[in-house]
């Protein structure tokens, strides 16, 4: 399925729901998790490159959304507030993940090492994942900017917003980003043929 | 302000003219460049790409078992508690012994991390015996292991007893239950190396400390994964794994340990792996066995996240030489 703009809800729409939540319906929390869960999942996974830490950190997203929903005032947009609590909590997750042991990128090696050899391992690789390793390996301000933009359909005055960044800066990081993923993509281009997106 | 711009500049504003971000006046100073700069052009075209590729990439649907957990969230601080099977809390050496479990455990072998020949000392009949006696063990190991269940190992240990020791059908203990220093005979070994007041894990359910002859495959390892995933759902709760970890890993370990094994030579990749989670994550498994031939732990853990009261939802299979800290293999679900 091909990536659509992300739905936002305004704050007409998700106002109610939250002072309901705050007044003590806890089922209201999770009315807000079925209008967001999708674009959490979303960005946490292009954000991570893969399944399992897209999962952990969608949990950790909803966790703090749950301890911190009452600081929300209603001064921005929910979705603006909400993608903004998303995009820290994914540098926070990635900036621990750097402190980590590679215990994982280990297990990655033996079994990559265990059958085909690394440029055979490289070209069995499907286009659309090459494409997501080309945005995993951008750095996260870059990655943020590129998945809000160009898979979110975010614009660059909403970026600045959530990201809390000037616009000329928004604009910056979006050159910078694209212009690391043409030189990936034209490298994977030239061991594929023409990507075939 | 008609100065025409230099390829440098205009490669820094290429990404923004063709997502229609520029002022007027700049829009139309790179678009004259670009009519006669034939190099510009053809960068602008590798962006485009590069753009169209990112923006067909899939949107991705919420696994459902995520979902499910992101609304537990709000149940873990208000809802009822999510029933958490404490296993630490659970009379073990009394109800093990006295359900005759004891000599069950000839299925949970010495898990030792040194070098040592799991198919134990085996007698010129034994191994002429081989390959049938090994998929009979296979068999019954398997047995056991998927139906983690004591009454099955009660019955598999009434068969082996009434077995002939040599030829034919062999007890299972024959060749899973060996010391590597003196061959004790492995019941024996076992009840001298339980401490007063412990027990091994063969008498209860979960976690589970073992050793087997199975060969396991990615498939096959992976079969034991959902197997466990399935039948651990309760296990732990998050808070067990902030409150309790280290107690749950000491007597994991200390049960390795019993069974003749060097359980502190585990405790540091088994942490490692705990730590690589990320999140609240206890041991529920760990036997000792092949994957693809080559001797192995298979390291089975729990986690996830949320109100101390949520369940550790998540399972992960590290399978590693039996250092612990070379992984050979890993899956989750």
């Amino acid at each position: 399925m091909k990536a659509v703009r992300m739905p936002r809800h305004d704050a007409d729409l998700d106002m109610p729901v939250i002072k309901s939540y705050l007044a003590g319906d806890a089922d209201s929390f999770n009315e807000l998790v079925g209008r967001y869960e999708r674009l959490a999942y979303n960005l946490a996974y292009r954000m991570t490159g893969n399944s399992a830490d897209a999962a952990d950190l969608t949990q950790e997203i909803f966790v703090r959304l749950h301890r911190t929903l009452q600081t929300f005032h209603g001064d921005s947009a929910f979705s603006t507030w909400f993608y903004r609590l998303a995009a820290n909590c994914c540098k926070d997750w990635l900036r621990k993940e750097a402190r980590r042991p590679a215990i994982h990128e280990m297990k990655d090696t033996l079994i990559a090492d265990g059958g085909t050899g690394p440029s055979q391992h490289y070209e069995q690789k499907e286009t659309k994942e090459l494409v997501q390793m080309a945005i995993s390996a951008l750095p996260e301000e870059q990655r943020v900017a590129v998945i809000l933009h160009d898979l979110q359909g975010y614009s660059y005055e909403e970026i600045a917003t959530i990201t809390e960044a000037p616009i000329g800066t928004v604009k910056s990081r979006l050159a910078r980003a694209r212009l690391k993923l043409a030189e990936s993509l034209a490298a994977i281009k030239e061991q594929n043929g023409r990507l075939s997106v | 302000m008609n100065e025409m711009l230099k390829c440098d500049d205009v490669q820094e504003l290429l990404s923004a003219y063709i997502d229609n971000e520029l002022a007027d006046d700049e829009r139309r100073r790179v678009g004259a460049h670009l009519d006669g700069c034939a190099e510009c052009s053809a960068a602008v075209m590798v962006l485009q790409d590069a753009i169209a590729a990112v923006k067909h990439l899939d949107d991705l649907e919420v696994p459902s078992e995520l979902a499910s957990s992101l609304r537990h969230i709000e149940h873990g601080k208000r809802g009822p508690a999510i029933p958490a099977k404490r296993w630490w809390a659970t009379p073990r050496v009394a109800a093990f012994i006295a359900t005759g479990a004891v000599a069950a455990i000839a299925l949970v072998s010495l898990l030792t991390l040194s070098d040592m020949n799991i198919m134990g000392v085996q007698t010129s009949a034994e191994k002429a015996a081989s390959p049938a006696r090994d998929q009979a063990i296979e068999q019954q190991t398997n047995r056991a292991v998927e139906t983690q269940d004591l009454k099955a190992k009660t019955e598999a240990h009434d068969i082996d007893s009434a077995a002939p020791k040599s030829g034919g059908a062999q007890s299972l203990q024959d060749y899973s239950l060996q010391s590597p220093k003196d061959g004790a005979a492995s019941d024996e070994l076992l009840l001298r190396g339980l401490p007063d007041g412990a027990s091994g894990f063969a008498g209860q359910a979960w976690p589970k400390v073992l050793a087997s002859n199975k060969n396991y495959s990615v498939a096959s390892a992976e079969s034991l994964l959902n197997d466990i995933h399935e039948k651990t759902g309760g296990l732990y709760t998050v808070a067990d794994a902030g409150e309790s970890r280290a107690k749950i890993v000491d007597e994991v370990l200390r049960e390795v340990s019993a069974q003749g094994g060097e359980g502190e030579r585990v405790r540091a990749p088994l942490n490692a792996i705990l730590d690589r989670t990320k999140r609240a994550a206890l041991p529920v498994y760990i036997e000792k066995a092949k994957f693809e031939g080559k001797p192995c732990l298979l390291i089975v853990i729990k986690w996830g996240f949320g109100g101390d009261e949520n369940r550790l939802y998540k399972t992960s299979l590290y399978v590693t030489d039996l250092s612990g800290w070379t992984i050979f293999h890993y899956a989750s679900k």
